[in-house]
């Protein structure tokens, strides 16, 4: 690791990866892979898929870098490139299955607590997936990389408007997907 | 300032949540939040469902997807740059220059010599009498 590199801002990275300096955008993978990879994650719900995207994500990026002029944040930008791939993956493999398959049967050796607990995972988890894939996204976006409309209407190419009516929807669907578990006391 | 209706404040709770609100508008809902119970009920709820999608966690990248992600880059990089690249043409176009300059030049300095070396062959030919002139004063002192 850099530790030079550490300090510099992304425009500042960018500007050394593209005259070649290879450890400045090492540093950006540092600082941004977890992020990304997590991004994935929740719109395909796959970690070896979502990692396998990820790097290739990563792999986009540096071919692409010299055409990326910085009228968006590096950060989005990036997450713009690994959420192309994820919806791509998407439109490749199977739908997930209905809400109803996946709720686990009590393991008599789990502490009720923790089974409790797993079981809400997989309950929200499975709840998400079954979003349109558009919802997922920007709700991803917004709660779990805390970015803000209009980081989040730059990754979507969308307007901020667009992204505030998708969040609505988003929260609206979820609290209806939700409240039979919520009723039943899983959530 | 009139307040605004719960019907209008409900579709803004989702931004206030997400703390996109600015200036007036944001003054308007909060001041409606104040005096509604049902709309900040709903808000309550919005939160609660905030928290409950946050309690999903992902599993941890591999440690070691830095290295096999740069290995890729790398590898890229160097598949990129055949010896044949634009820098090597420029670099041997450069080169192939400056030997022909100094090719040129050994030419034209040698040929420079040589003309030079005729030139006094020539001048020193026409400072000998010619061969009328030798029968000449042959002739004119006859033997």
């Amino acid at each position: 690791m850099d530790l030079e590199k550490t300090g510099l801002r992304d425009e500042e990275l960018v500007l050394k990866a593209k005259q070649g300096d290879l450890s400045a955008f090492e540093e950006l993978i540092r600082r941004h892979q977890q992020g990304l990879f997590s991004f994935i994650y929740r719109i395909v719900n796959n970690s070896d898929a979502a990692e396998e995207l990820a790097q290739e994500a990563w792999v986009k990026a540096c071919k692409s870098l010299k055409g990326f002029k910085g009228k968006s944040g590096f950060k989005t930008w990036v997450y713009r490139i690994g959420m192309n791939l994820a919806f791509n993956f998407r439109t490749r493999t199977k739908p997930t299955e209905e809400l109803s398959e996946l709720l686990p049967a009590a393991e008599a050796s789990q502490p009720e607590e923790s089974f409790r607990q797993k079981r809400q995972k997989e309950i929200v988890s499975q709840a998400l997936m079954r979003l349109p894939v558009d919802q997922r996204t920007a709700i991803v976006l917004s709660v779990y990389e805390e970015m803000s409309y209009k980081e989040i209407a730059e990754v979507m190419k969308k307007s901020v408007r667009a992204v505030d009516s998708l969040l609505v929807r988003a929260r609206t669907n979820l609290r209806q997907l939700l409240t039979p578990a919520r009723k039943k006391g899983w959530v | 300032m009139k307040m605004k209706k719960c019907s209008k404040v409900k579709t803004l709770l989702s931004s206030f949540l997400d703390g996109e609100l600015k200036g007036e508008v944001k003054v308007d809902v909060e001041l409606h939040l104040a005096q509604c119970p049902d709309c900040r009920n709903e808000l309550a709820l919005l939160k609660a469902d905030r928290e409950v999608l946050t309690s999903v966690s992902v599993p941890e990248l591999s440690p070691y997807f830095l290295t096999k992600t740069f290995a890729r880059i790398r590898e890229l990089k160097e598949r990129k740059e055949p010896f044949w690249t634009r820098r090597f043409v420029y670099q041997a176009g450069a080169a192939f220059l400056v030997l022909l300059g100094i090719g040129l030049g050994i030419f034209l300095g040698s040929n420079l010599a040589t003309h030079n070396g005729v030139s006094q062959e020539i001048a020193t030919l026409n400072a000998e009498p010619s061969i009328e002139e030798i029968f000449a004063v042959d002739n004119g002192g006859e033997r």
